[in-house]
């Protein structure tokens, strides 16, 4: 190394952080080498010295170092130019060559400067991938990732944009976002907002949505989420936006608040009553048919407890409710519901309501009033049993007309058919007795026919219902009875205080007129006779009674003494329709007639019911 | 030994029926013992021999009943049931006579093993032939346990 740089200057050359080849400008021949250069090459400086120039570099690239140097030469100026370098292994080592002329010891020598840039192409690499990496991230998110310029230039868009957009990969980067994504009336727009952002005097949203126009014409709906993207010195560069397609979300939500609202509508207005009880025993909803019921607006009686809405029956409710959820299976009921509008019927359907986890956690019932319906049902139950009655007395009737009038016919054909023989045989007296008893069977049979008329008309619907005040009905009915009687030889007793019938006067008077003069025609042989009239309360409802202390009457026959045609007592004048007439009288009154004997000789206790004024009919009422 | 009488028993409730019978019968069975009673209480009380009835005299066992069935106190039908399942009684030829034709009255009647049903004519001519018919089925020409035919 007779040539080399020695003390000092070789310590600074040595120091160099670069890489320094000295050469000889004419032979290319390298003269020195720094301790940099014989790492680089992985040479010893000793072999290095005496190489050729362009023995550094790999062989295919001669060419264009040769020119290098000789534009260094001629030129007299440095040249800083990237090449390779080839180490002694024959591996290509990037590196940045700064080349100078310059008068060394007397001779021109080339300083060849080689910085080595093989970490800085590795970290070249690592950014390369990381990008890459980030491109495949950004091509998996299911989200479309957009990058626009500060001018609104498409930068970057991944997998899912061009997806979304319906564009092939990469075909609208560098296109402007507004004029080739957004939808052409809130073009204009948009455009003036992002330019706004872009010189930071609008600050973007962080989340809203927006269409975009994709290749087809469509137009679909995003939920975007934007960043400003800024550069080290914190300039606008331009944004960074992710948009979630909710087109499907959207139309399945707008469906589904348009089925809402009109399932909401059908409860609402549903001509029935809906609630939902919670388990917890408040009312959660009730719709407007059920609100007009309980007399409120709907959202007053929303999240009360049920104790406040239904005092009466909110106990009862509570336990269904709770037997309904755990067994989670519903059931019909039928309620009286005390109402601040009245008391009402109610069917009701109760239903489990489950939470998205099928856990129970209230009940729907769906209810309607019934009342009418009952009262209708009630009152045809009622008709039908009355038409059964009416049936089953016009099957007797139609009996006792057809069979028990041939009674008297019988007996007037029978003696007439006597009386021609007893004429044939002038007998005149006997003949006499036959006409006796024509006559008697003609009078039994006018009697019969005009009790059976009067039979039929009791059995009338009632024309006239009224509050009748008992005691001038019973004098009445006494006077009527009694009147042939001579008072002083019968004892008629009537107790004070008798409590008001209601009914049909006329009809209500014949009760008492019959069983009065019944009593008085069987205490004919008692002494002294005597016939009391009288009340008392039997739990709610005032039995009348009429007793005798005639000659009474066996246990075994108390029912037939009502029956129509029946006598107990041959000798007795009567049709044995009195009764019968006064029992008819009491039940289509809703009442109802018994008669108590201890038996022959103790007298008899006719006893009646008659139910009270019907609600709302305290005073008067026509009942046909 | 002479044969004692007939003894045919009337229960009606209707007085002039009841003599209008023993009118007919007086002609169609002479010398018959005809008895009436007034209901079906007083039928068993008779045939019982209870009460009134009790000496023999009064209560001579019937050849023949004639039976009503709407009578007071005890039905026709009540007293049929009751000399149907007396062993001592129920060989005694009952004979319903009513004025009712109703099948439920038929019915019941045979129900209660009554021996005839028949119906009550109104024409005179035909009731006195029905009781004239009946005397001599009955009391002539139906074999009885009771006592020997006389021919």
């Amino acid at each position: 190394m007779k040539d080399g740089l020695t003390g000092f200057h070789r310590a600074l050359f040595d120091a160099a952080n670069d890489a320094m080849f000295v050469a000889d400008a004419e032979s290319g021949t390298i003269i020195d080498a720094n301790r940099k250069a014989s790492e680089l090459l992985d040479l010893p400086v000793v072999r290095i010295v005496g190489m050729n120039q362009t023995a550094l570099h790999p062989s295919g690239d001669a060419g264009r170092y040769a020119r290098i140097f000789d534009e260094a030469i001629r030129s007299e100026r440095g040249i800083t130019e990237e090449v390779y370098a080839l180490r002694a292994d024959g591996k290509r080592i990037p590196v940045e060559i700064s080349v100078s002329v310059m008068e060394w010891q007397d001779r021109r020598v080339i300083l060849g400067i080689f910085r080595d840039l093989s970490e800085r192409e590795r970290i070249q690499r690592e950014i390369r991938e990381h990008r890459d990496r980030i491109q495949q991230y950004l091509n998996v998110i299911e989200v479309m990732v957009v990058v626009l310029d500060k001018q609104g230039r498409i930068t970057l868009l991944n997998r899912k944009g061009h997806e979304i957009l319906g564009h092939e990969q990469g075909a609208i980067l560098g296109e402007s976002w507004f004029d080739t994504c957004i939808p052409e009336r809130f073009r204009a727009a948009v455009r003036e907002v992002f330019s706004r952002m872009m010189e930071g005097e609008e600050k973007p949203l962080e989340f809203y949505e927006n269409p975009v126009l994709t290749a087809s014409g469509e137009e679909r709906i995003l939920a975007w989420h934007n960043v400003i993207l800024r550069d080290d010195s914190g300039r606008i560069t331009g944004s960074l936006s992710s948009g979630e397609d909710i087109t499907e979300r959207r139309i399945a939500k707008d469906a589904l608040r348009e089925s809402e609202a009109r399932y909401r509508l059908l409860v609402d207005k549903f001509d029935g009553v809906i609630c939902i009880f919670h388990v917890d025993g408040h009312l959660l909803y009730v719709n407007e048919r059920g609100a007009d019921k309980l007399g409120g607006p709907a959202a007053s009686f929303e999240e009360r407890p049920l104790h406040e809405v239904f005092p009466h029956e909110a106990d009862m409710m509570i336990e269904r409710h709770r037997g309904v959820i755990h067994s989670g299976i519903g059931g019909d009921f039928e309620d009286l519901i005390h109402l601040p509008t009245g008391d009402r019927w109610f069917w009701s359907n109760v239903q489990p309501v489950k939470d998205a986890n099928g856990r129970s956690f209230a009940v729907q019932v769906i209810s309607y009033d019934i009342t009418e319906r009952r009262e209708a049902e009630a009152a045809r139950r009622e008709m039908i049993r009355e038409l059964e009655a009416k049936n089953a007395e016009l099957e007797r009737y139609t009996y006792t007309v057809s069979h028990d009038l041939k009674t008297p016919l019988i007996t007037i054909q029978g003696y007439l058919g006597l009386l021609e023989r007893d004429l044939e045989k002038g007998r005149v007296e006997e003949a006499r007795g036959r006409i006796g008893r024509i006559t008697r069977g003609a009078d039994k049979m006018y009697r019969m026919l005009g009790e059976l008329l009067d039979l039929s008309r009791s059995g009338r619907i009632l024309a006239h219902r009224e509050r009748i005040p008992c005691e001038p009905l019973v004098r009445e009915a006494v006077e009527l009875a009694a009147g042939p009687i001579d008072h002083g030889e019968i004892d008629i007793a009537m107790a004070p205080d008798l409590p008001d019938l209601f009914g049909d006067r006329t009809r209500l008077l014949e009760v008492f007129h019959n069983l009065i003069e019944n009593a008085l025609k069987f205490t004919e042989g008692a002494r002294p006779p005597r016939v009391e009239i009288g009340a008392r309360t039997d739990g709610t409802e005032p039995v009348y009674f009429v007793r005798d202390n005639g000659i009474g009457i066996e246990p075994a026959y108390a029912d037939k003494v009502f029956g129509l045609f029946d006598k107990l007592d041959g000798d007795s004048d009567g049709t044995g329709i009195g009764l019968a007439v006064v029992k008819r009288i009491i039940e289509v009154h809703g009442g109802r007639i018994w008669v108590e004997s201890k038996g022959p000789g103790t007298g008899s206790t006719f006893s009646f019911t008659l139910p009270g004024a019907p609600k709302g009919m305290q005073e008067e009422e026509s009942d046909g | 030994m002479a044969e004692s009488p007939r003894v045919i028993l009337i229960a009606e409730d209707d007085l002039d029926h009841a003599e209008l019978i023993r009118e007919c019968l007086r002609e169609s069975a002479p010398g018959a013992d005809v008895r009436h009673v007034y209901d079906g209480e007083a039928a068993l009380t008779y045939l019982q021999r209870r009460g009134e009835y009790e000496e023999q005299e009064r209560s001579p066992r019937p050849d023949l009943i004639l039976l009503d069935l709407r009578m007071p106190k005890i039905d026709g039908l009540d007293v049929l049931k009751a000399v149907k399942s007396d062993d001592d009684l129920l060989s005694i030829p009952i004979v319903v006579l009513s004025t009712s034709d109703a099948e439920t009255d038929i019915r019941r009647a045979f129900r209660c093993y009554a021996n005839s049903y028949l119906v009550k004519p109104l024409n005179f001519a035909n009731f006195s032939g029905l009781i004239e018919d009946l005397a001599n089925y009955w009391l002539k020409r139906n074999a009885s346990p009771d006592r020997d035919l006389g021919f």
